[in-house]
């Protein structure tokens, strides 16, 4: 009994080596120079050059693309919940035929590449003047993100016990009131959750922005997938314009770790 | 019974303001800004898919081709490789990460001092966007400066050319990705396994079951409905790789790693604008992902009916 507990912990030990070291090696490469960066065998000791985030924060287009993205990202979330919250609560409570129909379609879409919609949606942008525009990414990232705040919201009313609703309707609130003033504060971290789901769909997807937009509407992941050319004496600043990148995304996962799962089986038809 | 009640308290039962009416009204504004959204892209894509659409020259005129794209996609070399490099990859990925991923859940399962700080550990790459793994990556694998060549040589290994063999392209992007998103199997099972009830491998246990018996006969026949669950969502997202492969290796070396997304990518915006030949590489691609999905839920019914 004993030394199976000495095992396990010693494959987690190891495993967690495993998960951890990349990230550890990235940390510690944003801080180097480049020639210590570069160097073999590695450099140990050296004095931490904070100054590569700046230098990655200055990297040309690094910084407005970080505020394309907050931008972007925040009108995604509204159009999403503003759309998706009536709608997953619709679904949840009222007596619609084929809510089963919207969960396999909600698969369905998950299924799909993106490029079956990037690439007749890069024709109608050309046409529409929407290419490479705030409106028309946020518009292109409901495509990902307004199904998925509709089920994940569904999923969220659904833990709302219906009796609270009926009291409150034996007290005389429209369904509408039901809504805004019993069912909506209940839900109000799940609201939270999808919000940040949404932004970090936002601000992790690459496709879209790479079809559809090119300098105004440049998001975060575009910058650092401009990274790629870059020689082996930019590492500290890829490293450091990573991490910068990575930050609000860890951040939002500590706030929806409770909801991680949910998260990730969005459109599940067995749940 | 709430429904039933609610009618009963409505004094005037029409339509309007009964539940069905407020559920339609909350609904109606969602599902059209799908249809504007969502539903009208795919059906235009799947139109365009049937015309010569050539941004490349000019403006771009449509012009109505029929089938002839599809025509051309049969004997198109380069993405039957691409095809055929994706399912590579997904196939790859997917034994290694359920593999890894539920033995992470166990380990996690098994424990109860620090398991929230180790769980945190194993999912913490879930928290990198794909693109920022890439480079990442990229830089690790570097075959004369990256640091995983450099703890080989330590133990007498010769640098790996991880990036740019072609035969091994593959086997080293399945290992970032598994990685990376090895993290969704083990929350999955591990959510799993915490729904399981203690008694059924506690009894076993009391009758003199080994550890590896309790696993084979009592555990893993409960959590299969959420291994295949896992596996299911693996599949498809692993299908639909793009970044993982583009950001690491551009999909060479000679295509050697192109995927289907990118190799879809290229032909259309990325490269050549043949807008409409590249719609019908994306129609023919989901229909791929899609026959895939269906056989993998018909296995799963099967066998959770066995």
């Amino acid at each position: 009994m004993k030394a199976s507990r000495i095992g396990i912990y010693a494959s987690l030990i190891l495993l967690a080596l495993l998960f951890a070291l990349p990230v550890v090696w990235l940390v510690w490469t944003s801080l180097k120079l480049p020639v210590e960066a570069a160097a073999i065998p590695p450099v140990w000791v050296f004095t931490p050059q904070w100054s590569n985030y700046v230098d990655a924060w200055s990297d040309r287009g690094f910084a407005s693309a970080f505020l394309n993205t907050v931008v972007i990202g925040i009108g995604t979330v509204i159009v999403s919940i503003a759309f998706g919250l009536p709608m997953g609560y619709g679904l949840a409570r009222s007596p619609i035929r084929g809510k089963q129909a919207i969960g396999i379609g909600i698969l369905f879409l998950r299924m799909l590449p993106e490029m079956i919609f990037l690439i007749p949606l890069y024709g109608i942008y050309r046409s529409l003047g929407l290419f490479d525009t705030w409106t028309g990414m946020i518009l292109a990232f409901q495509i990902i993100t307004l199904p998925f705040a509709v089920w994940l919201l569904r999923g969220f009313v659904e833990g709302v016990p219906v009796d609270i609703e009926d009291v409150a309707r034996v007290d005389g609130c429209t369904d509408f009131q039901v809504l805004t003033r019993i069912t909506m504060p209940l839900i109000l971290p799940g609201i939270v959750a999808s919000a940040m789901f949404t932004f970090v769909s936002v601000w992790g997807g690459l496709l879209f922005p790479l079809a559809l937009g090119y300098s105004h509407a440049e998001t975060i992941s575009v910058a650092i997938a401009n990274f790629r050319g870059y020689s082996n004496f930019q590492w500290p600043v890829m490293a450091a314009g990573a991490i910068i990148a990575t930050i609000p995304q860890i951040l939002f996962f500590g706030f929806v770790q409770r909801h991680l799962v949910a998260g990730l089986t969005v459109g599940s038809v067995k749940g | 019974m709430s429904q039933a009640a609610s009618q009963v308290l409505d004094p005037r039962r029409s339509f309007v303001g009964t539940r069905a009416f407020y559920g339609y009204l909350f609904t109606v504004p969602g599902f059209l800004a799908a249809s504007a959204l969502i539903l009208y892209p795919l059906l235009f894509g799947l139109y365009v898919s049937l015309n010569d659409w050539n941004w490349s020259s000019g403006t771009g005129r449509m012009t109505f081709i029929g089938l002839q794209n599809y025509v051309e996609i049969a004997g198109d070399k380069l993405f039957w490789n691409a095809l055929l490099n994706t399912f590579y990859f997904t196939g790859g990925a997917l034994v290694v990460e359920m593999v890894l991923g539920t033995v992470c859940a166990l380990l996690l399962n098994a424990i109860s001092t620090g398991s929230a700080f180790f769980r945190t550990i194993l999912i913490f790459p879930l928290m990198i966007s794909d693109i920022v793994a890439a480079i990442m990556w990229k830089m690790l694998l570097d075959p004369s400066l990256g640091f995983v060549n450099y703890l080989l040589s330590l133990v007498g290994i010769p640098a790996i050319s991880w990036l740019s063999d072609a035969h091994l392209v593959i086997p080293a992007l399945i290992l970032v990705d598994a990685w990376w998103q090895t993290g969704v199997i083990t929350l999955i099972i591990l959510a799993g396994l915490q729904s399981l009830p203690e008694e059924p491998r506690e009894i076993a246990r009391v009758d003199g079951a080994s550890a590896w018996q309790i696993f084979v006969h009592v555990t893993l026949p409960a959590i299969t409905p959420f291994l295949w669950t896992a596996a299911i969502f693996r599949v498809i997202d692993l299908l639909r790789v793009f970044a993982i492969v583009w950001g690491t290796t551009g999909g060479g070396p000679a295509r050697a790693s192109q995927v289907a997304q990118h190799y879809i990518y290229a032909q259309g915006i990325g490269g050549y604008l043949h807008i409409g030949y590249a719609t019908s590489l994306a129609v023919t691609f989901a229909a791929f992902i899609c026959i895939t999905v269906v056989v993998l839920l018909g296995v799963s019914k099967r066998a959770e009916a066995t």
